[in-house]
């Protein structure tokens, strides 16, 4: 009987899963991409921005969504956080003791003038 | 200077033939002339389902080919004087007429009517390219199944990239009572999907199929709910300001208690 299966099924229900199934289809169909272009888009993209900023590569993700009537290519690039190293890797010698800096917030040698004018005081 | 809609779909079997004749039947009835062409070639349906089968002397490619004048291949509808059909041609194959002839023909039948209304043959070949050749603009016909509503968006593409405005969107065979159990898409879900105008939903019903035996389109029914869509669709295209009601389902109590208790379902992303 339907209605039993129904009250006590898990998961997306059969509609739900079309439209999941649409969406996904469709944007290959508007690009008709050959094969692996995706997977190529990703390994460039990944490869321009590390000239510039270092990225955790295993974590790219690239993908093309639909947004109402347009399709966009969406992309995700983790970014590594670099406290207290220059661009070449060498540690910045920092002017106080880091151990009362939280771990994870504003790099010190980037805080405004008047914040760190302030904190002098 | 009259407009000429093209009634198309991509898939085959959604409803474009039942579309046409049912419109052809609204407009007519708020007083338009109208001229129905049947540009499915080879696969005549139109006549039969407007129960003027019996009446096919002239069809188009005699038209286009100078066999006879158009006014000889307009077979006039029963119900009303100011609704007229060209035939399609049985015997033929799609590429007897080219996008060209085609375009011309609309723009001489526009000239005498208000309205004219092309059944366009399922897929993207050549039928359908003569049926997009003179429209002035489209409304695209779909079920609520995941192939209809991926060749609708298709067809929506192919209708864009023939610079012609922005098709319209008419969801047929909606089963009220699947899409309250989960088990057909809403009408949101497909406008989502396909992001283009709805100028109006048609229930599943069986007075649709009633109604091609007869040879009487439902349009002409007091009592059918998808005639009621169709004439509805009709006065919108008329510039009439009707809202579109999405059908619900009359349940039984049992089933709306169980509703009423079922979880929420939820999509795992
Ligand atoms: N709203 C509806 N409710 C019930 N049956 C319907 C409905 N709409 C269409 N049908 C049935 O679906 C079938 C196909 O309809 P129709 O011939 O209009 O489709 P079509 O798109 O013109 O097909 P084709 O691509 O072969 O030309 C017919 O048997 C028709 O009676
Ligand atoms: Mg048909």
């Amino acid at each position: 009987m339907s209605f039993f299966r129904n009250l006590f099924a898990k998961g997306p229900s059969s509609a739900q899963l079309a439209k999941q199934r649409l969406q996904v289809v469709l944007v290959q169909d508007h690009l008709s991409m050959p094969p692996g272009t995706m997977e190529a888009i990703k390994a460039e993209i990944a490869e321009v921005i590390s000239r510039h900023l270092e990225i955790a590569p295993e974590g790219v993700e690239v993908a093309v969504e639909r947004r109402g009537h347009n399709d966009e290519l969406v992309a995700n690039i983790p970014v590594r956080r670099n406290y207290g190293r220059t661009r070449d890797g060498a540690p910045i010698p920092l002017e106080r003791p880091q151990a009362t800096q939280p771990v994870g917030r504003a790099r010190p040698t980037l805080a405004s003038g008047r914040a760190a004018g302030r904190r002098r005081h | 200077m009259g407009r000429c809609i093209t009634v198309t779909s991509g898939k085959g079997g959604v409803g474009k033939t039942t579309t046409t004749a049912n419109l052809g039947m609204a407009l007519a009835m708020n007083g338009k002339n109208v001229c129905l062409i049947d540009a499915d070639i080879g696969l005549r349906n139109l006549d039969i389902v407007l129960g003027l089968e019996n009446r096919i002397v002239y069809d188009i490619v005699d038209v286009i080919e100078g066999n006879c004048r158009v006014k000889q291949a307009l077979i006039r509808d029963k119900h009303f004087p100011n609704l007229s059909l060209i035939p399609a041609a049985q015997t033929r194959d799609k590429d007897a007429v080219t996008p060209e002839q085609m375009a011309e023909l609309c723009r001489k039948l526009t000239k005498d009517f208000d309205f004219v209304v092309i059944d366009s043959p399922a897929g993207i070949e050549q039928g359908f390219r003569n049926a997009i050749a003179g429209a002035d603009e489209v409304i695209v016909v779909t079920t609520p199944e995941v192939s209809a509503v991926r060749d609708a968006d298709r067809i929506i593409g192919l209708v864009e990239a023939a610079e012609l405005p922005p098709p319209r969107l008419i969801l047929n065979r909606l089963n009220p009572a699947l899409v309250q159990r989960g088990e057909m898409m809403t009408t949101e879900d497909v406008q989502d999907i396909l992001a283009i105008d709805l100028v109006g939903i048609v229930p599943e019903d069986a007075t649709i199929v009633m109604a091609s035996n007869r040879g009487e389109p439902a349009a002409l029914s007091d009592t059918s709910k998808a005639g009621k869509a169709y004439r509805e669709i009709g006065l919108r295209l008329l510039g009439e300001d009707v809202p579109i009601v999405i059908p619900v389902a009359n349940e039984g109590f049992l089933n709306r208690m169980l509703n009423a208790f079922r979880p929420r379902q939820r999509v795992a992303s």
